[in-house]
Order: C-alpha cells, then structure tokens, then sequence
C-alpha cells in the first residue's frame, strides 16, 4: 500500500498540460512541437501505462483490504469479497489462586465470572459484514463458547444500520437488531479489540461484560465545530441488566457525549449514559439469585490519547475511565441461602481508571484498577451473595502485550483480585488475539 | 489516451464544479498533499483541511471524534485510496459522512480511482467553472515545467541503489529510476527484525548502496543502526507537506526530496 502521489500526481498533471490548446501562429512550428512533445512524452505515456496496469494488478490482490469502488451503489467495507468474512481466534492460559471468585455483594451474570484456569480458548468470532444496498448496512458476528462443558453458537451481533443518504437527517443513523449498544466506552467494542485480557469489574458487575440486547438504537452527529452526538434506544429488556422481558419493551436508553482535539496530537472524548431497564426474574450466581424490580444505570466515560512523538503508531498514551452509578429497586431472592423475596431498595456505585502506553511500535504496557462500593444489605439477606460483609471489591491488573502486526497480538496480564474478604486471588494470563480474513476498521 | 491518464486536478476540478456554486467547498483531505493540491486548484474557495500531519503514518490513525466532526461538515472527501486509509476512513464514512461522500459517490475522490473518476460528467457551472479551470491549467503549467526541471536534474540518481525503511516510494524509484536494494521491513508493515537486519548488514556490504531512507514517522532505531555499521547515511524524506500548506508547497516537497537525494548521491561519490 503505497501512496501513488509522486508517481501518479505529477506525470498526470504534464499528461493534462498536453491537452491545453497551444498558441501557436504557424502550423508547421506547431507540428514539430506535437512531433517533439510527441517523442518526448511517448516514453513516459507508454511507462505510465505500464504503470497503470501494474497499479491495478497490485489493486486487485489487495481487494481483501480495499473498499470496492462502487458501481451500483453496493460497496463493502473492508473486504472485495460479498460479505466480507472475519474469524477471530484467541486463547489463553491462566492461573489462579484462589478457588472461589464471587464478587461480594452483588448479583453476576454467568459472563461476568472469572474466565476457565488452565488452558482454554475464549470466544471464537466469526463476522460476516457488508453494505446490503445503497441505504442500509448489515453485520452479524456469532461467537462460539464453551459453556457446562458444550461448544455453544452465541448470537452477540445481528444487526443493519441505515447508511447516509436513507432519507434521514443528515448525520443521523438508525441501527436495529442486537448489537452491542452505546454504552459507556467498552460496550460498544467487542472484547478481541480491549487493550486486556478480562473487562474491568464494574462491566462485570452491571452489564455482565456487555449489554447486547435486542432492540433499536437512534444517533445523531451535531452539525458543530467540535464532535458531538447524542442518541437513545429502545430494547426488548432480556438482556442482562434488564432480565425475563414482560412486555417485549423493558429497557431503554440515552447518551449525549463529546469530543475533540488538543493540537494535533492528543484526543479526547467524554460522554454520559443512562440506562433503565425492567428485570422480570433475572438470574444471575448459577440461577440462583433472582431480581425482580427495577434497574437504573448512569455511567460516564472519558478517554484520551496522546502521541508524544505526533505519530501514534510509534508511540502513544491512552488514558481511559468510567464511572458507573446503579439504583435498584425490587426483591431480591437467593435460593441459594434460603432468603425468599426480600425487598431491596440501593444504590452502588463502581469505577476503573486505566491507563496503556505503547513504548515501541510492537510493544505496549497499561495498568488498570478498578472498584465497587456495595450496597447496605437488607437485614433479609445477610449471609446471602448479596450480603458483602463490609468488602468493596477491587483489581488491580497490569499488562504487557506485543503486537506483530495488526492481525495478531500476544498478551501476558497479571491480576491481583480481591472480590470478597479472606484474600486476594493472584491471576496470571497468557494470551493470544488473531484475526484472519477481513478485519474492520477500528473506532476511536 | 490522455482520458484514461486524466489526473487528481482535473477531478478536483470536475466535482469542484459540479458542487453549488454559492459556498466554499469544504475539502476533507486524507492527506496533506491532496489538501495542498486542493487549495492550488480551488485557491480561497476551497477550505481544505488534512486529517493526518506529516509525522503520522496514514495507515495507522485512529477514528478520533475530531474527525467525524470534520467529515460531517465536508462537501468533498480527496483520499489516496487504494486501501491505504482502509483502517479508519469506513467508520468515518458510517459515522460522519453525509451521502454525497460515500463511495461512488460525486463527493467521494480516491486519487488511486482515478481514473473511474474521470468519467464523472462534469457538469459546468458558471463563473466558478472557469476560475477552477483557470487555476488548474496554471497549476498543471507550471507542474509540468518543474517536472522536466526534475528529471533533468534526476538523471544522474539513476540506478542509485538505495535501502528504504518501508516501501513508501515506489513510485518515486520508479519515476526517477532509483535502485530500492531492500526495505528494512522484512515484509511490508511489520518491524524491522533483528535477523532481516542482520541479513542487511551482510548485504550492504557486498554491494553498494548509497543511502538508507525513511519518512518523519518511521521509527528511527532500524535505520540508524545499519547506519552506524555501515556508514550509509540516512535520509529523512519528507514525504508530504505540511497541514496547512500553501501554494507552492508540492513543489517545495518534490524540489526537497530530489535536493537530498542529490546531496546524498554526491557525498557517496566525493568519499570513493
């Protein structure tokens, strides 16, 4: 992928100059000029063509990293092939310390658990995506996991999303189906493209590494100076922290977030969100903690990066946080300690800052801390998992992680997690993240 | 002939004319050289601005807020195309972009397309027409009398063997018959390795090679190194222009690389 400027631009624009029309009196002195610029130029015309042909030969095998050129308004985003076709392979092998990891205090999803010790392959991602027409664009990414002991398809992405020129607003765009909605900053990415080995604890904790939902989502891009965005969606309320949709409509949300840059080498972007969502029975600690209430979830993230030398695939600072803030407001039953439904009415709160800094061009480091504040527990439910005895949770990760090509990324985390009182759990992570076939583009 | 080898200033020059004629056109350029070639062909009625700065390698830049903010207020997107922007100009398009950029589009221009580009009708439009016009054919003037001022001064660089940190010139090599030896990257994109180097360093002994070159963004360990072993020196190549560059800048930008390779052609000789 080279930039055809120099070789292109400049004999191209002498190629044009021959086109303007000659001010010449004399015919003859005007055919020995043709006859001379003829001579003169021929060479390079016919190595232009050469040229040309060589480009378009070199176009061709790089298909599978070029938008197509789009002659019926049907164009594919990163790919030649129709639709284009992702697999992400990734893997790792992990230590603990610790037999339990329950986070104290709090009701998690089967996601939200510590991952396998020993060796273990994660989510396998298989993404097909493209253009459907000139209006509309469509992706579906289906993971393979291994859950009780079973290789299971788990659907985490089916989605279309209108493409400028629908007939919306300008700069508004309607995404409809499952997706990982906006959210907070992680959401909104699949796991593969974190910059560690497991989600921080409060993604754990409140959306049970991710809310993907079935619904709608509507954005709209401010036509100003600086970026900014604002959006809302409409969801079916099955997913975690919505659970058992009643009506089909149990979950909704908004978020308004900002954004630009501080000269020309660092980037910032703030944002806030809001999501309310109906449990109907949500499950959650091996089914048997069950809500039924209401959930209501603030966060804000911001995220800024910084390339010390102007370019940031040598080296780069990215600083990145979130705050979340969660009312509950329903019953609470855990079976598992014989409670019955007990009335729970609290807020908690949870929150991680990390940082990454890219030190060479293949070579990276972060740090990362992360916290929960639980909830007072109801006198109903003291013993139970929602009983926290007083414990915040909290991690501390630090990572390194070298990356040979944007196609592949080996990682190697450690994790010191104390999730409940009576000791911390030291966890080594050793890690791969590959991607073969198309791989898109990237979000800030 | 020439309609197939029509160029990035005639583009310009076609969607300039077909866009309305009362505002300025807002150009979103992927690069700053199209940026430049931009407001040479536009002058005050192009406001054009550069996503990436000259230290920046263009394949690898992030989707940062800024940047949708720019698009969604741009009348015509000018990229290299060709896959270089591939990383990060689709979120773009799907976030920023209003309809009249997408691809295949009258607003969507990839010097790497030119030439499906070209066969874009150019509808004319009044006085702006003919300034553009203007303005293009006195670029593409004076461009072509640079261009024979070039060549004549690039005679004596031909077959000059040279090692590039990445094969970020090809054409350059091609157009002005340099001798690329080898690419510090073993293969393109990924970091020089130990062991390619090693294989440099035997290599660029057996035969001569005259200077070692790499862009302002290039991480400069590889090249230094070989450097230092070998006592080739290292160019630095500009490799485009400034963000804001003004009239005149592409020239200064073909006339500076030309001066170093020059510069560096007879030093090689005086020591022998």
């Amino acid at each position: 992928m080279t930039r055809p400027l120099s070789g292109i631009a400049t004999t191209l624009v002498a190629g044009i100059c021959l086109t303007a029309p000659a001010m010449a009196q004399n015919t003859q002195t005007i055919r020995e000029e043709i006859q001379a610029l003829k001579k003169n130029y021929e060479g390079r015309i016919s190595e232009l063509e050469s040229r040309l042909k060589e480009m378009e030969g070199k176009k061709e095998k790089q298909a599978a990293a070029t938008p197509d050129p789009a002659s019926s308004g049907r164009s594919v985003f990163g790919n030649g092939f129709n639709p284009s076709i992702g697999v992400i392979l990734n893997g790792r092998a992990s230590t603990f310390t610790r037999d339990a990891s329950s986070i104290a205090g709090f009701g998690v999803g089967e996601e939200g658990e510590r991952g396998r010790e020993g060796l273990a392959i994660d989510e396998s991602e298989l993404n097909f995506s493209a253009n459907v027409d000139d209006k509309f664009y469509g992706s579906l990414t289906a993971a393979i996991v291994r859950e009780g002991g079973e290789d299971k398809i788990e659907l985490e992405e089916a989605y279309i999303q209108t493409l400028p020129g629908t007939g919306l607003p300008e700069g508004s765009r309607l995404k409809a189906g499952r997706a990982f909605w906006t959210f907070g900053y992680l959401n909104e990415h699949h796991t593969h493209t974190d910059d560690f080995a497991d989600r921080p604890l409060p993604y754990r904790v409140y959306l049970n590494n991710a809310f993907n939902d079935d619904g709608a989502q509507f954005s709209y891009v401010l036509p100003t100076d600086f970026y900014s965005e604002i959006g809302g969606g409409s969801f079916r309320g099955d997913d975690f922290p919505a659970g058992g949709s009643a009506s089909g409509f149990g979950a909704w949300s908004a978020f308004a977030r900002i954004g630009g840059d501080i000269g020309s080498d660092q980037s910032w972007r703030l944002g806030g969100y809001f999501l309310s969502s109906d449990a109907n029975r949500r499950r959650t600690n091996d089914n048997n903690v069950t809500f039924i209430g209401q959930s209501r979830l603030y966060a804000a993230d911001l995220r800024y990066t910084w390339a010390p030398t102007g370019n940031p695939k040598q080296s780069e600072l990215t600083l990145q946080g979130e705050y979340f803030h969660r009312t509950e407001d329903g019953t609470y039953n855990d079976t598992g300690a014989n409670t019955g439904n007990v009335f729970f009415d609290d807020e908690t709160r949870g929150w991680y800052a990390q940082g990454v800094y890219k030190f060479a061009p293949s070579w990276r480091v972060g740090a990362r801390y992360a916290r929960m504040s639980s909830p007072d527990v109801p006198a109903g439910l003291a013993g139970s998992a929602l009983d926290s005895r007083g414990h915040d949770p909290n991690t501390v990760s630090m990572m390194g992680d070298w990356t040979n090509s944007e196609f592949g990324r080996i990682r190697l985390q450690y994790n010191s997690e104390e999730l409940s009182s009576g000791g911390r759990d030291n966890q080594f992570i050793l890690q791969y993240i590959m991607s073969i076939g198309a791989h898109g583009a990237h979000a800030y | 002939m020439f309609r197939k080898l029509d160029l990035a200033v005639a583009a310009v020059l076609g969607v300039g004319i077909a866009l309305p004629a009362s505002a300025d056109i807002r150009v979103f350029a992927c690069e700053p050289e199209w940026a430049a070639l931009a407001r040479e062909v536009g002058g005050a009625r192009i406001e054009a601005f550069s996503a990436t700065h000259a230290r920046q390698d263009p394949h690898h830049i992030r989707a940062r807020p800024s940047l949708i903010a720019s698009m969604r207020r741009s009348d015509l997107l000018f990229c290299s195309g060709g896959g270089l922007e591939v990383g990060w100009l689709p979120i773009l398009l799907q976030q920023g972009a209003s309809a009249n950029l997408q691809p295949g589009r009258r607003g969507n221009l990839m010097a790497a397309e030119h030439v499906a580009v070209l066969e874009k009708p150019a509808d004319i439009d009044g006085a702006n027409a003919a300034a553009y016009r203007k303005q293009a054919e006195d670029f593409a003037r004076e461009w072509a009398r640079s261009l024979a001022a070039w060549e004549e001064r690039a005679k004596k660089l031909k077959g000059m063997p040279v090692i590039a940190h990445h094969k970020s010139w090809a054409y350059l090599f091609q157009w002005l018959g340099l001798k690329e030896v080898a690419t510090l990257e073993p293969r393109p994109g990924i970091q020089p390795t130990p062991g390619h180097l090693a294989d440099l360093l035997r290599l660029s002994r057996a035969q001569p090679v005259k200077a070692i070159l790499r862009t302002p963004y290039d991480s400069p360990e590889a090249s230094d190194w070989l450097s230092a072993r070998t006592g080739i020196p290292v160019l630095t190549l500009p490799y485009t222009v400034g963000v804001d560059a003004g009239p005149g800048a592409l020239r200064t930008l073909f006339d500076e690389t030309i001066s170093r390779l020059e510069g560096a052609h007879s030093r090689s000789n005086a020591e022998r």
